[in-house]
């Protein structure tokens, strides 16, 4: 799936050590449910469980201009009956937040939930501080559903979450 | 055992599984769960059979009715999250004429002392379909508070319905006398 500035493709075996740097190098944070625990063995398990998976999709993320990987975007728990997903979406770089990239990344994963796996839902958690990410989820069409008091701690403090979706029809207006 | 004022709380037996089973596969009852197929006795015993084992992800108890000594429902507390101390509440009263007699109110009462005062808990949340106006009421009554509505979340009954995030933090359940 090509985009603007990106263009999404499966992950591959080969992409493990790549995500398994992504993964480690992050702030916990962004991360949130994600295991801290995440080896590089484990990272590769977890690429061959997806792709066998009728319940998650995942994406490369790989920067047009230069053909580098630059991030990994998924739909996660797919569920059929309600026809929702949670999305994810994890960059490398910290400056793809601001340059287009990430909006672009999330149109086409959008794109591929709505307009070919038929869902009706998608939904994220963000932590209540990252702002840029909440502002640029709402960029993309997603809606704040409210506010988890308190939900995670993280360095001392406990954090709350904001829930946010797009719905199917969201998305076909906001084309 | 776990003492409430008209209910207590206890762990579920072999002999509860069957009861069980007819609860969850009452349509009037499933409206309000998360089940979409039947569910065979087999696979209630496979699931109590699961729950035997050791597990400090979540536990769930058999509401007693104090004065007819009759196993009236399920609390659960699930998917406990030891780092950041929160949990998921559900709870179902199998026997229908019990309902709107206050006794899931009690039931509930006693588990949230349990997960605060003896799990140490920060946090309990709860989902509630947006249709079960009267659940959503008696969790009001129990002092949880709306924190957000996931729109069109589930499909039930041939349309899409929101999901009501509800939580009560350790604090708002001792400012009201625990």
């Amino acid at each position: 799936m090509e985009g603007r500035l990106v263009k999404l493709r499966p992950v591959e075996q080969r992409d493990a050590e790549t995500l398994f740097l992504w993964y480690n190098g992050h702030d916990v944070m962004d991360l949130m449910d994600m295991d801290l625990s995440l080896d590089l063995a484990r990272t590769m398990d977890m690429i061959a469980k997806g792709s066998s998976s009728n319940t998650f999709v995942g994406f490369m993320i790989d920067d047009k201009k230069t053909g580098v990987a630059i991030g990994v975007t998924t739909l996660n728990d797919i569920n059929w009956t309600d026809r929702k997903a949670d999305f994810s979406i994890l960059m490398g770089g910290k400056d793809y937040w601001s340059s287009g990239h990430v909006e672009d990344a999330t149109r086409l994963l959008l794109d591929h939930a709505f307009c070919i796996l038929d869902l009706h839902r998608v939904s994220l958690e963000t932590c209540s501080q990252n702002l840029g990410a909440i502002q640029c989820h709402e960029k993309c069409g997603f809606i704040r559903e409210g506010t988890l008091r308190k939900a995670r701690y993280w360095r001392c403090e406990r954090h709350d979450i904001i829930p946010m979706s797009i719905l199917s029809d969201d998305f076909r207006e906001g084309r | 055992m776990i003492g409430g004022r008209g209910v207590y709380l206890r762990a579920l037996e072999r002999c509860d599984v069957e009861r069980m089973q007819k609860w969850i596969n009452d349509p009037q009852i499933g409206e309000f769960l998360v089940f979409h197929f039947p569910y065979s006795l087999d696979q209630e015993m496979a699931w109590f059979d699961n729950k035997q084992k050791p597990n400090d992800r979540g536990v769930v108890l058999g509401i007693v009715d104090r004065e007819t000594d009759r196993h009236i429902g399920n609390v659960g507390l699930h998917g406990i999250d030891w780092v950041n101390s929160v949990a998921e509440i559900g709870i179902m009263i199998g026997e229908k004429e019990y309902w709107s007699r206050g006794l899931g109110t009690d039931a509930m009462e006693t588990m949230l002392r349990y997960a605060f005062s003896d799990l140490n808990l920060e946090k309990v949340f709860l989902r509630v379909y947006g249709f079960n106006k009267r659940a959503i009421r008696s969790y009001e009554k129990c002092g949880f508070v709306v924190e957000a509505t996931l729109r069109d979340d589930v499909f039930k009954k041939g349309s899409y319905h929101d999901t009501i995030v509800m939580g009560i933090l350790r604090e708002e359940f001792e400012a009201r006398g625990g």
